[in-house]
């Protein structure tokens, strides 16, 4: 081996390690913990697939996959709206400093912070319906934390849609201020209306965030929502925000059935690499395209 | 050249810092080498600085200028992952002398990384009731070792205001006695643009679950304990299915508070009772929301209490819940000073310390001695002539204790999403599911 390949292994090795220690051991670990029953300290008993099988059968499981599927539906709108803000920005805004400004806040707040102040939000009597009631829109002021269905899309749209909103649109904004002026000034050139540029022009130039933010997406709804929900819903009323990831909290960390809770840990673990499989499968194929 | 250089010696130099980091969270024996010992305790209590973190305190120089040898180290834990906390603890083998738990089920997952106190109690026992011995024994066992002393009783009941129920045209010196007093009592509480109960159903909807507990004692009395061996059901029960109704019937008349559905209930709803926002409240008997703060918000003599609300169909009438052991300390195996940690425990279950616990926070003590009537609220002597049935929630495991039981009554009374039929099967379910894991 050449000694700049050794150097170069030398160079990744505390990577390596802390990728083998805190990301494959885990996920290992995790798989190996699905065949026991263990309480989170003891002894662990040897349960063969018990776990799986009370899983499969586990109401509350099929209802949190249910829950989390909703929520994946709101990917496209959490992906478009900032591409489609930022397209309008890109054009230049004026005040579009201080617009900025408030819409990233979200990214500053946190998951927890933010998810308090939704709960808050949202309450029945709570501002948001306050300034429903004041402009005469009575009919919208809902009761949104205890409709299961309301409560849920809402915090698909919170959660889903403008938490990330500011974050996106700078991400987006900072992917168009590549794209050659020159293909503007040809569309315009071309006769090409603002939406035919934004679909012709602008899309496919920035083709390669939009995979990378959808990817960030699932990772935010599949394994990332549950600071949210807990501070805004608990993953109630009921079962109605609960969640495949707030299910393994709950298992794990309120019943303390650690065994099971990484049998759920474990199916989570399977959707998320069957859809970044498919991700990467699609990101390489469009690069070959590229 | 250089900047792998520099690279290899941060890598070298993180090393050795990462190892004298990890030595020096060890905790250092030297304090017991000179004959005085440190007892380190963990409380999900000790964090709630404005209302017994002060008593605590207090208990603390108390028992440290009784005995001289000890000095307490009292740590605050956060309530929300306390018992992965504690679990950590035991799966590294160390950890602190003393630890807070809650009575039952959490407790008794860890009967075997505590001590066996029967020795260290048998002079002072008589001081407290069995009842509360048996529920703070391994497994709740009465014929198996003590593993926790507790330090208070917990149940629930309702409280209501007097002002209030006099502004609606009620006689505030009488609660109500059974169903048709109480739903008359909450129609003329409406009439005069009263809430007439004041409701937490946000999250987990603890004011229907406080009131289910309250009917579970009147349906089934001394009989409650059977819910865990298969003798008593819920499912089948009539008198089960028509406390359900009741609730359905509260909420559809509009006498639950309608702004309850987006009011938690610790703390927020039990301060608008405390504010006089509403007439009744589904409270508890110690540690938080109850008797002391209501008395000390609306006066002494203005708050009233009865234990549930008796109906027709229920066997028994006037029965008050409760929990023989709300919360109590247990000390762990790895104490390297249990005789010590005994004297810190003790201290705080009895005598001078344990009147100053109750005192200062409004906790139920479990120990005879303590005189709580001396406090000067005579709603709780009220409340302590009443004799305590154990608490349905006591029987589950850890999951439905902690949690399923609240989702269920939000999806039968909050929300609607199942109906009464099927609120009673899964609650049946969590008795099946204990009598399995038996």
């Amino acid at each position: 081996m050449k000694s700049e390949a050794k150097e170069s292994y030398l160079l990744i090795m505390p990577l390596m390690l802390l990728l083998l220690v805190f990301i494959l051991y885990p996920v290992l670990a995790n798989v190996y913990l699905s065949f026991f029953k263990w309480k989170g300290m003891g002894k662990a008993t040897f349960i063969g697939l018990a776990n799986y099988q009370t899983m499969f059968r586990d109401e509350t499981f099929w209802v949190s996959i249910k829950n989390t599927l909703v929520l994946l539906l709101y990917i496209p709108m959490g992906v478009m709206l900032p591409i489609l803000i930022s397209a309008l920005l890109r054009e230049g805004l004026k005040g579009w400093s201080i617009f900025r400004a408030i819409i990233y806040i979200p990214n500053i707040l946190g998951y927890v912070i933010m998810g308090m102040i939704s709960s808050i939000m949202f309450r029945k009597l709570g501002p948001l319906n306050h300034v429903l009631v004041a402009i005469g829109l009575e009919g919208l002021a809902l009761d949104w934390l205890s409709i299961p269905k309301l409560t849920l899309n809402t915090l698909g749209l919170v959660y889903g849609v403008w938490l990330r909103l500011g974050f996106g649109c700078i991400f987006f904004l900072a992917a168009m201020s590549s794209i050659d002026e020159s293909l503007y000034d040809a569309a315009k050139i071309d006769g090409a209306l603002w939406w035919r540029t934004f679909w012709n022009v602008t899309v496919p130039s920035i083709r390669f965030s939009i995979e990378f933010w959808v990817v960030l997406s699932f990772i935010e709804i599949l394994a990332r929502a549950f600071p949210f929900i807990y501070t805004f819903s608990r993953g109630g009323p009921g079962f109605a925000t609960f969640t495949l990831e707030y299910g393994i909290y709950n298992e794990g960390f309120v019943a303390f059935n650690m065994g099971y809770a990484s049998t759920w840990a474990s199916v989570l673990f399977v959707i998320c690499a069957i859809i970044a499989c498919f991700q990467v499968a699609l990101m390489r194929k469009n690069s070959d395209v590229q | 050249m250089k900047i792998r250089m520099k690279v290899m010696c941060v890598l070298l130099l993180l090393l050795p810092s990462m190892m004298i980091w990890s030595a020096g969270t060890k905790e250092s024996a030297a304090a017991k080498a000179d004959g005085k010992a440190e007892i380190t305790i963990w409380d999900f209590k000790y964090g709630d600085v404005e209302g017994v973190q002060p008593a605590m305190k207090k208990i603390d120089d108390l028992i440290m200028s009784q005995n001289p040898g000890i000095t307490i180290k009292h740590v605050g834990q956060p309530n929300d992952n306390y018992y992965q906390l504690v679990r950590a603890a035991v799966q590294a083998g160390q950890g602190p002398d003393i630890v807070m738990f809650h009575g039952g089920v959490q407790a008794y997952e860890f009967d075997d990384y505590t001590i066996a106190m029967d020795s260290y109690i048998a002079d002072w026992r008589s001081e407290i009731s069995e009842f509360s011995w048996a529920y703070c024994s391994e497994n709740g066992d009465a014929k198996k070792p003590v593993h926790m002393v507790p330090l208070t009783t917990q149940g629930f009941g309702i409280y209501y205001n007097k002002a209030l129920f006099k502004q609606a045209g009620l006689d505030p010196e009488k609660a109500p006695s059974d169903l048709d007093e109480f739903l008359a009592a909450c129609e003329n509480l409406k009439k005069a643009g009263i809430v007439p109960i004041v409701a937490g159903l946000q999250g987990d909807p603890f004011s229907i679950d406080f009131l289910f507990r309250c009917f579970v004692a009147n349906i089934y009395g001394e009989d409650v304990k059977d819910l865990g061996t298969g003798k008593q059901n819920f499912a089948g029960n009539a008198a089960f299915k028509r406390s359900a109704e009741i609730v359905k019937e509260l909420f559809s008349k509009g006498y639950m508070d309608p702004a309850g559905t987006s009011t938690p209930y610790f703390m927020d709803a039990a301060n608008n009772f405390a504010a006089g926002k509403g007439a009744m409240f589904i409270g508890l008997l110690s540690d938080v929301c109850h008797w002391k703060v209501f008395c000390d918000a609306l006066g002494i003599d203005g708050v009233g209490y009865f234990p549930t609300i008796n109906f027709p169909q229920a066997k028994y009438k006037d029965q008050q819940v409760g929990q023989p052991a709300g919360i109590g300390y247990s000390v762990m195996t790895w104490s390297k000073n249990p005789e010590a940690a005994m004297k810190v425990v003790e201290g705080y279950a009895r005598g001078e310390g344990n009147a100053l616990w109750m005192g200062m926070t409004g906790a139920l003590s479990p120990n005879k001695n303590v005189d709580i009537k001396n406090l000067g609220y005579p709603l709780v002597a009220k409340i302590l002539e009443k004799p305590f049935v154990l608490d349905f929630n006591t029987l589950l495991l850890n999951e439905d204790a902690n949690g399923n039981f609240d989702r269920y009554c939000a999806q039968a009374f909050v929300t609607n999403e199942i109906s009464i039929d099927k609120f009673i099967a899964v609650s049946q379910g969590m008795l099946d599911n204990a009598q399995k894991a038996r």
